[in-house]
């Protein structure tokens, strides 16, 4: 300590002080400035309180210290107290073979501590094999010819439902507030809907009324200016009634995205997999096409995302390119699913995924 | 781990982490749900979790779902912190067995946790340590206090038995 003591300072002179830190100096400036300022020896006085058990004035001291000391190799006594402590770490086998013999030894003279050993044996359980799990076979995965590839392509179908969530999701903000019109006008041949078909489906008559009649809404839209021509296809009845992708109920796939997000990594590694395992597996080579196919399910994803061109489009590609039998088949559930019906010499065809219509289009029958 | 070795994995050890589970909550079909998708867990990363380490993948995911299942239903605060419960009881009780079940279900849930791991499973206390997020000397003082516990009860029923 380096400062003058003062008024200010004086509280860690006196703290220094009482800990026996100060130099013989300091002790005489600490005196000095005690007869300066004399109210502050009271307060000098009333901090000595605190320092009680300081060394310097504890005159009491344990006398036996020697006896507590060990040396090397000395052992923890056993006796009453620890026995317990001594019979577990036996029964644990955590003792080492010396305490274990000491411990047998002190048993033999102590016979009344057996007691206290079976009692600690008794509390070691067994398993209770009448309990079992009884559903095993609904846990069991399939394997036959798939053993190569299933875990792959599981992944895959997986990370295909995990991308096309992902896209749809992230699409959902691009689409909500896009004008219909401008949708519309990109389609050429196919009228693009994005779709509440199973909304339409809870009320059968308005879907009927729906598919047979065209939708007049949508015909007096397309009545507007336009920037592209508009092709006479646009103007087909449907089966839906024209929405917004962003209507489409997505917590689930909010929620999936979320916790999903960190494992796309792991996922785009499966389709590689998947796509060099193609060739190995003859069962797959009819599933699995050599290029991407132009299925109607790429063409679908591509109309309903706008993803051709993007890097996020490659792996949704490769992994639908395995198809919807392949996914569904190899996931052992309906993952995705087109849908094709015909009324009114007007093909319906519809793209569903997770059980949600995401897609829909329409076609003249030829 | 390929699918064949998954499936092995539910023959052996889907009764043990039913049971664990099981003897845990009281409640068969929440540890039915937990054990299905303990199983499922492990059947998203097939690929990545060695056969070997299935069990513990196994253990470990059962006891974390259970943990969290135990959260939700608003027991967490018990389950770290709860005292045994000792005092006497008026149940009239068969046989040993009996008891020690008694014993055990008045045990702290980690306790329980614990000992079951290690009288059931055989693991290791580092092994236990791993499932549960425990140190390993938690872990044996947990299992200590434990089989003390427990031998306090038993030792205060036997004389009635």
């Amino acid at each position: 300590m380096t400062m003058k003591i003062n008024r200010d300072n004086y509280e860690i002179y006196f703290v220094d002080f009482l800990e026996g830190e100060l130099t013989a100096a300091q002790i005489k400036d600490l005196q000095d400035f005690l007869l300066l300022n004399p109210d502050l020896k009271k307060e000098l006085d009333e901090m000595k309180n605190i320092f009680v058990t300081h060394p310097v004035n504890d005159t009491q001291v344990f006398e036996n210290k020697e006896t507590l000391k060990k040396n090397i190799g000395d052992k923890v006594m056993i006796n009453g107290n620890n026995i317990n402590e001594f019979l577990i770490a036996y029964l644990e086998n955590d003792l080492k073979t010396e305490d274990a013999k000491r411990l047998e030894h002190f048993l033999s003279e102590n016979p009344s501590y057996l007691t206290d050993l079976e009692l600690l044996k008794k509390t070691y359980l067994k398993p209770d094999l009448d309990i079992v799990y009884n559903e095993k076979n609904k846990l069991k995965k399939k394997t036959a010819q798939r053993i190569v590839l299933w875990p792959a392509f599981t992944a895959v179908s997986v990370a295909a439902s995990l991308v096309l969530i992902f896209m749809l999701f992230n699409r959902l903000d691009n689409t909500v507030n896009q004008n219909p019109e401008q949708k519309i006008t990109h389609q050429h041949i196919d009228t693009i809907t994005e779709d509440e078909t199973l909304a339409a489906k809870e009320d059968d008559k308005d879907a009927d009324r729906l598919a047979l009649e065209p939708d007049q809404s949508l015909i007096a839209s397309h009545t507007a200016p336009r920037t592209k021509e508009l092709h006479k296809e646009d103007f087909l009845p449907t089966a839906v009634k024209s929405r917004r992708l962003s209507d489409i109920p997505t917590s689930h796939a909010q929620s999936l995205v979320s916790e999903k997000r960190n494992e796309f990594s792991s996922i785009y590694h499966y389709m590689k997999i998947a796509q060099q395992h193609r060739h190995e597996v003859e069962d797959y080579s009819d599933i699995i096409s050599e290029k991407p196919r132009e299925s109607f399910i790429v063409y679908a994803l591509n109309k309903v995302f706008g993803t051709q061109d993007t890097e996020e489009y490659t792996p949704l590609q490769n992994a639908v390119d395995i198809g919807t039998y392949g996914i569904n088949s190899l996931a052992d559930r309906d993952i995705i699913n087109v849908n094709r019906f015909k009324k009114d010499d007007v093909v319906h065809t519809e793209l569903a995924f997770g059980g949600q219509v995401v897609y829909s289009r329409s076609r003249i029958s030829e | 781990m390929t699918t064949d070795e998954y499936n092995i994995c539910v023959d052996k050890y889907a009764d043990n982490v039913f049971r664990f589970i099981l003897k845990n909550i009281k409640d068969a079909d929440k540890a039915k749900d937990i054990v299905q998708d303990s199983f499922e867990k492990m059947w998203m990363r097939v690929d990545e979790i060695a056969f070997e380490k299935s069990r513990s993948y196994l253990f470990t995911t059962a006891y974390h779902t259970m943990v969290d299942a135990i959260r939700k239903d608003k027991k967490k605060a018990d389950f770290e912190e709860s005292e045994p419960f000792l005092q006497g009881t008026n149940k009239e009780y068969f046989g040993l067995k009996e008891v020690i079940d008694d014993a055990l279900a008045r045990l702290p849930e980690i306790q329980k946790t614990v000992i079951m791991l290690r009288d059931y499973e055989g693991y290791a206390y580092d092994e236990i340590g791993d499932i549960t997020g425990l140190n390993e000397s938690q872990v044996k003082v947990y299992i200590y206090r434990a089989r003390l516990t427990m031998k306090k009860y038993i030792g205060s029923l036997e004389k009635v038995l």
